[in-house]
C-alpha cells in the first residue's frame, strides 16, 4: 500500500470534533456580527483562473499558488485570497448594485506555506469589504469593524485575551521613498529593513551605497515610529517638503482623531513603518494582534487599485482575519469552555420497533445515539467504551433504561 | 511576562554580559543545573536554544525576543523585526574559490557548495548570476578542492582555515554580528516592556 495512502500533503490538516468547533462556531459569530451590519455573505469557488490573481501589484507569489489545469487545459488556481474574487464579483455580477456594496466572506484559501514553518497551507479567513462609497467614512467603518471583529475573537476566549488594531498609511514611507529617487536595488533594500525594523542596517546599507545622509537619517527613525498617537507627530519632523507624506499624516490622524473622539482608541496604535505591500494598498491600512498568536492575525487597508483589474474605477477598502490561525492558537492557549452534553443509546429489540425508537430520538431532550447492534449487550458494551452515559432499550411493551454509568 | 531566546554558547556568553549591564539578575544562568527557564528579573525569562530554534521560537511567539547570528536570520528569512544590532560575534559571509581561479571568468555553468544554500541563492540572485547551490553540511573548503563546486559560501572570521586549504576570498556577501530579533505581534501587544529592554540594551551597546 502506498505511503501517502495513509498520510495528508503537508500544511494540510484534519480537523476531528473540537478541533473544528472553535473555527466553526467563531466563524459563525463574525458572520452572524456582518449580517448584522447590513453586509451581504458571497461565496466564491475554490479554482478560479490563474489570471485572475495575476496583476502587477499581486501581493502572493506566484509560486506560493497551487495550480491545476481545467478541462481545456487553461492555469487554474486553488483561491489564494478572498478580496480578489469580492473584487472580481463587483465589478462584474454585481457592477450595477449600490454603492457602497457591502461584501463579507467566510471560506479557505490556499497558500504554499514554508517547509516545516509550522504554518498551514490552507485556512479559513473571513473579511469584509466595502466597495464604493465616500472613502472617509468607509475607512472609518472598516476600522470600527475590525475591532469588532477582534472584540469578538477576544470575548469567545472568556474576554481575557488582549487585542491591538495597529493603523499605519500606505502612502507615508512610499512618499519618501519617492522623493529619495532611490534605484531600484536600493529602494527594495530600505523597504526589506525599514519592514523588519531594522535600523541598523539601514545605517551600514546607507553608508555602503552612498545614500544621502540626510535622508537616511530621516528613513533610519522611521522603524521607531509606532506606539500612541505622539508618532505622527515625531513623522511630521521627517517628511518636511514631501507633501503625499503630509497628506498621509493628516488623513490618518484625522481618521485617528475621530474614532478617538467616539471612544474607539483604547486598542488602537499606530505603526509608520508600514511598507508591506506598499503597491497594493492607497491609504489608510490596519493590522490586527491577538495574544497567543504570534503574527497580525488581521490585515486590511484601502486598495484604490484593485478594481481596475477587472476594468471599472472605484476605491475600496477592507480586511480579512485567519480565522484558522486564531481559533488553533487561543483554543490551545486559553481553551475553549468544553460542554459535555449527556448521551444516550437508544437499543431497539425487534426491527419493527425501528419508528418508536426515532420517535423517542426525536422527543428525548438529550443527545441520542441510534444503536447499531442487534444485542443489547453488544449496546451496553459500545456505551462503556463511548462516553455514552445511558443506554436504553425500547420494546414492544415500552421504554426502559438498561444500563447507567 | 517577557520570553527571550539566547542562542547557547558564545553568543549567550555575551548576552549575559549585556543582560547584567543593564541591570538583569543573571545568577540563575550562571548555575544552570537541568532547568530550562530562567528568570533573569520580574516578569523576564530566558530560555537557551540552539540558533535555528532561536528563530523559529520568536518567529511562532512563543518567546517574545531572541538573540541570533544574523547568518541564521538571513538563512530561515523568517518575518521578524530585528532591532538592534548587539555589534559582538562578529564575521562575514564570503564567497571564495581555490587560489588563482577566477570565478566570474567564462560563461560556464558554475557551481557553489554552501551550508547556507538560502544566503548564497539570495546573493547570487541580487547579482544577476544564475549558478547552482549544493547544499554541504560539514568542512565546505573540502568542495573545490574535491572538484564539486566552482567556489563556496561560508562565514569567514579571519580567512585563516581558507589560506590554510589553498583558497582565498573572491566576494564579500554580508556581514554578520548578534542581533536583537523581536515577534512582531509580541512588539505591538507588550510595546512598554519590550521597548524598554531594547532601549536600555542600546543604551549599553
Amino acid at each position: 500500500m502506498s505511503v501517502k495512502r495513509k498520510n495528508i500533503p503537508d500544511g494540510m490538516r484534519d480537523m476531528i470534533y473540537s478541533e473544528n468547533k472553535a473555527e466553526k462556531v467563531l466563524g459563525e459569530k463574525i458572520a452572524a456580527l456582518y449580517e448584522k451590519r447590513g453586509y451581504g455573505c458571497v461565496v466564491t469557488p475554490a479554482l478560479e483562473y490563474y489570471d485572475v490573481f495575476n496583476f502587477d501589484s499581486q501581493t502572493i507569489p506566484e509560486e506560493n499558488m497551487f495550480k491545476l489545469t481545467d478541462k481545456s487545459g487553461r492555469l487554474v488556481v486553488m483561491r489564494p485570497d478572498n478580496t480578489t474574487p469580492m473584487a472580481r464579483i463587483a465589478a462584474t455580477r454585481l457592477q450595477n448594485a449600490p454603492r457602497p456594496l457591502k461584501l463579507y466572506y467566510n471560506q479557505n484559501v490556499f497558500r504554499i506555506s514554508k517547509d516545516y514553518s509550522g504554518k498551514r497551507s490552507e485556512f479559513a479567513q473571513t473579511g469584509i469589504e466595502i466597495i464604493g462609497g465616500d472613502s472617509k467614512r468607509a475607512d472609518i467603518e472598516a476600522v470600527v469593524t475590525a475591532l469588532r471583529t477582534l472584540r469578538e475573537v477576544s470575548g469567545f476566549y472568556g474576554g481575557n485575551v488582549n487585542y491591538k488594531l495597529e493603523l499605519g498609511h500606505a502612502h507615508f514611507c512610499k512618499a519618501l521613498l519617492d522623493a529619495a529617487k532611490l534605484s531600484d536595488e536600493a529602494r527594495e533594500l530600505v523597504t526589506k529593513y525599514i519592514g523588519a525594523k531594522n535600523s541598523s542596517s539601514l545605517e551600514v546599507m546607507g553608508a555602503d551605497n552612498k545614500l544621502d545622509t540626510a535622508f537616511m537619517e530621516k528613513i533610519r527613525q522611521i522603524p521607531r515610529l509606532y506606539g500612541t498617537k505622539s508618532v505622527i507627530a515625531k513623522a511630521r519632523e521627517l517628511c518636511l517638503g514631501v507633501e503625499n507624506a503630509t497628506y498621509a499624516l493628516d488623513y490618518l490622524e484625522e481618521i485617528y482623531d475621530i474614532l478617538d473622539a467616539n471612544g474607539f482608541s483604547e486598542n488602537i496604535s499606530i505603526d509608520l513603518a508600514t511598507v508591506n505591500d506598499m503597491d497594493y494598498y492607497t491609504g489608510v491600512v490596519f493590522r490586527g494582534y491577538i495574544d497567543y498568536t504570534g503574527e497580525a492575525v488581521l490585515g486590511g487597508g484601502r486598495y484604490d487599485n484593485l478594481m481596475s483589474n477587472f476594468g471599472t474605477d472605484e476605491g475600496a477598502t477592507g480586511f480579512g482575519l485567519n480565522l484558522s490561525v486564531v481559533a488553533d492558537k487561543l483554543s490551545r492557549a486559553v481553551g475553549v469552555e468544553e460542554t459535555t452534553e449527556k448521551k444516550v443509546l437508544v437499543h431497539y429489540g425487534d426491527t419493527s420497533l425501528l419508528a418508536k425508537a426515532l420517535n423517542y430520538i426525536e422527543n428525548c431532550g438529550n443527545v441520542a445515539v441510534l444503536s447499531c447492534f442487534d444485542s443489547v449487550e453488544k449496546a451496553v458494551e459500545y456505551a462503556k467504551n463511548s462516553g455514552i452515559s445511558k443506554v436504553t432499550e425500547v420494546t414492544s411493551s415500552g421504554i426502559a433504561e438498561v444500563w447507567q454509568e | 511576562m517577557i520570553r527571550i531566546a539566547l542562542t547557547k554558547g558564545r553568543i549567550e556568553e555575551k548576552a549575559v554580559e549585556i543582560f547584567e549591564k543593564i541591570g538583569f539578575d543573571c545568577s540563575e544562568l550562571h548555575n544552570k543545573g537541568r532547568k530550562l527557564f530562567f528568570n533573569i528579573g520580574k516578569d523576564v525569562q530566558v530560555v537557551l536554544a540552539k540558533a535555528n530554534d532561536v528563530v523559529t521560537y520568536v518567529d511562532h511567539g512563543v518567546c517574545d525576543m531572541g538573540v541570533v547570528g544574523k547568518d541564521t536570520i538571513m538563512e530561515m528569512g523568517r518575518n521578524l523585526y530585528e532591532c538592534l544590532d548587539l555589534g559582538f560575534g562578529k564575521c562575514r559571509f564570503a564567497l571564495a574559490c581555490k587560489k588563482g581561479t577566477d570565478f566570474f571568468e567564462g560563461y560556464g555553468h558554475k557551481i557553489v557548495a554552501s551550508k547556507y544554500p538560502n544566503v548564497t541563492k539570495e546573493y547570487f540572485r541580487g547579482q544577476g548570476l544564475d549558478v547552482e547551490v549544493v547544499k554541504i553540511d560539514g568542512s565546505v573548503e573540502l568542495a573545490p578542492l574535491l572538484g564539486l563546486s566552482d567556489g563556496i559560501v561560508d562565514i569567514v572570521e579571519t580567512g585563516s582555515t581558507l589560506k590554510e586549504n589553498g583558497l582565498e576570498v573572491v566576494r564579500d556577501v554580508a556581514p554578520i554580528s548578534a542581533r536583537l530579533i523581536v515577534n512582531p505581534a509580541s512588539l505591538k501587544l507588550k510595546k512598554n516592556g519590550i521597548d524598554k529592554i531594547i532601549d536600555s540594551i542600546a543604551a549599553v551597546l
